[in-house]
């Protein structure tokens, strides 16, 4: 009964954030109200994923649906501090959306569920999980701003301003800021590809197994590496960065989840 | 007590008219000191500005007393203006002035400027101690207007050429400080925009011109750059903001030239506004790379509209805020009518209520506490009660200049006259002359 209380009370909140933030797009007023619906879902999906933990000790991670749930949850959290920044405050009319739409997909469909005791996040996995997690944000925060790049600058090319031209930060900070979030991603997914390895090692006894799931992880890594190189080499800049960065983060939506699908690993996600 | 405005404005009256009714500083000044004889004011604020003259009043002064005044301080018969008048009172004048600040009734939608207009005009007359019952009015006038620009986007988006040029590059580019921008052509609509480039802190300026002298003395103006015009493709490389506004009859930023220019730089950012009529530049130049952006003035005219369009919707928002602080205003003023008679009321029943409760509790000395408390309590609700709808009308009637009487009629009812309070009926002396003696 608490448990179907939580998940109502973050599916309300959610949803009810996707709209206000939407019209806060037509009307900077509704923001506060979208503020406050984040904030009720986020926490009550704080209390939905941290019970079990507190209670009974165990950790609902087993399936890739709980592993994106915690990536909602990371990603929202995430968004709740960095939207006092100017630039970021119209972030979440594309982000919150999104989010929401992610958390419905894989909280509505029926899934087996899971638990494992939460000392598994304390080695290698949980380290790789808890590091690629934190660069899958920030890629998806990259290829918001490459939407929103490209919502923006249609309406100047077409000369036809509405919404965006009034309500999105200037072109160039949108591609600066997306750069520079990719140059954070980077990094820190090659640690993250580290701690992969350090798991495979575990599993497999090689640090590099050509499993589909360590491949595919390599793969998103090299695309934002090229993002980087064509940047900083041939100088892309705005309209094909921005169309890249969305993109990119397509490989990333496959890596987690159309490998996990259709190669099912040992980690189940 | 009633509080009325009078005057023109740009709507009302044609320019001929509005300079010859203009107040100018040393009238105003007469005004306030000589003040009028007849005159029953008890409080008067000036507003003169090139779009508006208006006469704020408050007292029992009449509209043709404060109309041969002012037709005195000007010199001209009241006859050759009279025609392009407004005039309102009580909350229509407060809606009035709460429009004014916050720049509903400008020439330029939501402008700002006559907001600070309307703070000199009342600091003007504070310095002569003639506001006095306007005071509150102009506060929340002053208000309005700050929370207009504050909480609605009324005064944001350009309305004119030269700002949207601004506006535009800056939703490109954000930060102007770091960029150049190359003005080609020194003419009337170069320098004007120039000039709005270097207000708004582009960082490097170059001009140039078939006119050498023209570019540079424009150049020394916005202290940039002037550059020879053989030299302009090179200056278009190095440009982030292009604007062309020569007089040529044929295109000055051809296909080739600029191909030439921004060679290998497709994908910077870059603007260029075609500011000329005939045009400066071929529209096929912004297809020369994905980071060009090319507007020419009827794309920029269609900017300005539709700007135009966000700031009526934005008076939408504003129109409430007027009416929201018209209410808490009136509700304010007139607390300050009633609330001596409210206040007097109220004492008068609550001496009988406990003079007789004292007198009962006397006679009833066997309660216990409980039970005393009981009655005591009952005596208080029933006043409460009974108190409860005189009060609530009262406070209407103080907004309602018309019903004023209905509150003398409460003190003779109540014989509430005991103690000397303030009078709520209009005084008859209590003018500036008076005042300044």
């Amino acid at each position: 009964m608490i448990v179907f209380g939580l998940m109502s009370c973050t599916f309300l909140g959610y949803l009810a954030a996707s709209g206000f933030y939407v019209a806060a797009l037509y009307d900077r007023r509704r923001e506060l109200w979208a503020r406050g619906a984040v904030y009720f879902g986020w926490t009550a999906q704080t209390v939905y994923l941290f019970r079990p933990i507190v209670i009974l000790g165990v950790i609902s991670t087993m399936s890739l649906y709980d592993w994106m749930a915690w990536f909602v949850w990371v990603v929202t959290g995430t968004f709740l501090v960095i939207q006092h920044r100017r630039q970021y405050a119209q972030v979440g009319s594309f982000l919150i959306p999104i989010v929401f739409l992610l958390w419905v997909g894989s909280q509505g469909l029926n899934h087996p569920a899971g638990t494992q005791r939460p000392s598994i996040l304390v080695g290698w996995l949980g380290l790789y999980i808890a590091v690629a997690t934190a660069s899958y944000v920030v890629f998806l925060l990259a290829a918001i701003f490459g939407i929103m790049y490209m919502e923006k600058e249609r309406e100047l090319k077409k000369k036809q301003i509405r919404l965006f031209y009034y309500q999105l930060p200037p072109l160039e900070d949108m591609d600066l800021i997306a750069s520079r979030l990719i140059m954070v991603g980077v990094p820190l997914f090659a640690v993250a590809l580290y701690f992969g390895a350090q798991t495979v090692k575990l599993v497999w006894g090689s640090y590099w197994a050509w499993t589909a799931k360590e491949t595919w992880s390599f793969i998103t890594w090299l695309v934002y590496l090229v993002y980087l190189g064509l940047r900083w080499i041939l100088g892309w800049r705005g309209h094909r960065s921005a169309i890249y960065a969305m993109l990119a983060f397509i490989v990333v939506m496959f890596n987690f989840i159309g490998v996990n699908l259709l190669f099912p690993g040992p980690r189940g996600y | 007590m009633q509080i009325q405005v009078v005057g023109l404005n740009h709507q009302t009256a044609p320019i001929e008219i509005r300079e010859r009714v203009s107040l100018g500083p040393d009238q105003i000044a007469r005004a306030y000191t000589e003040g009028h004889p007849y005159l029953a004011i008890r409080g008067v604020v000036i507003v003169s500005t090139c779009n508006r003259t208006e006469v704020y009043w408050a007292g029992a002064a009449t509209l043709a007393e404060i109309l041969s005044w002012w037709e005195v301080l000007v010199g001209i018969p009241r006859g050759d203006f009279v025609d392009h008048l407004y005039w309102y009172a009580n909350s229509e004048a407060y809606t009035h002035l709460f429009r004014v600040t916050s720049g509903l009734d400008s020439m330029v939608l939501g402008e700002t400027q006559i907001l600070g207009q309307i703070k000199a005009s009342y600091q003007l007359a504070n310095g002569y101690q003639a506001v006095g019952a306007l005071h509150r009015l102009f506060q929340y006038a002053l208000r309005v207007g700050k929370r207009a620009h504050g909480e609605t986007g009324i005064s944001h988006n350009a309305l004119s050429v030269g700002h949207a040029v601004v506006e535009l590059a800056k939703k490109v580019f954000g930060d102007l400080e770091p960029l150049t921008a190359l003005v080609i052509g020194a003419g009337e609509t170069g320098s004007l925009v120039a000039r709005h480039l270097a207000a708004s802190g582009v960082g490097n300026i170059v001009i140039t011109s078939r006119t050498a002298d023209h570019a540079h003395r424009l150049a020394l103006d916005v202290k940039g750059v002037g550059v020879e015009f053989g030299r302009l493709t090179t200056a278009m490389r190095e440009a982030d903001i292009i604007v062309s506004s020569t007089s040529a009859p044929h295109p000055i930023i051809t296909l080739e030239k600029a191909r030439a220019a921004f060679k290998g730089q497709g994908q910077r950012l870059r603007f260029v506004f075609d500011l000329a009529v005939p045009r400066d530049v071929e529209p096929d130049v912004a297809k020369v790379g994905s980071g060009i952006f090319l507007y020419d003035v009827d794309d920029i005219e269609q900017i300005v509209v539709a700007n135009y369009r966000q700031r009526q919707k934005e008076a939408i928002k504003v129109e409430r805020i007027v009416q929201e602080e018209r209410v808490a205003l009136e509700e304010e003023l007139g607390a300050t009518e009633v609330g001596p008679v409210i206040r007097l009321l109220r004492e008068k029943a609550e001496l009988i209520r406990q003079q007789e409760l004292s007198r009962a509790m006397q006679r009833l000395s066997t309660l216990t506490p409980e039970e005393r408390s009981v009655v005591e309590e009952t005596t208080r609700i029933m006043m409460n009660k009974f108190l409860n709808d005189p009060m609530t009308s009262m406070r209407r009637w103080g907004n309602d200049g018309g019903k004023a009487v209905y509150i003398d009629a409460i003190r003779e009812l109540f014989r509430l006259r005991e103690e000397k309070a303030p009078s709520i009926t209009l005084p008859a002396s209590g003018d500036i002359a008076s005042r300044e003696a």
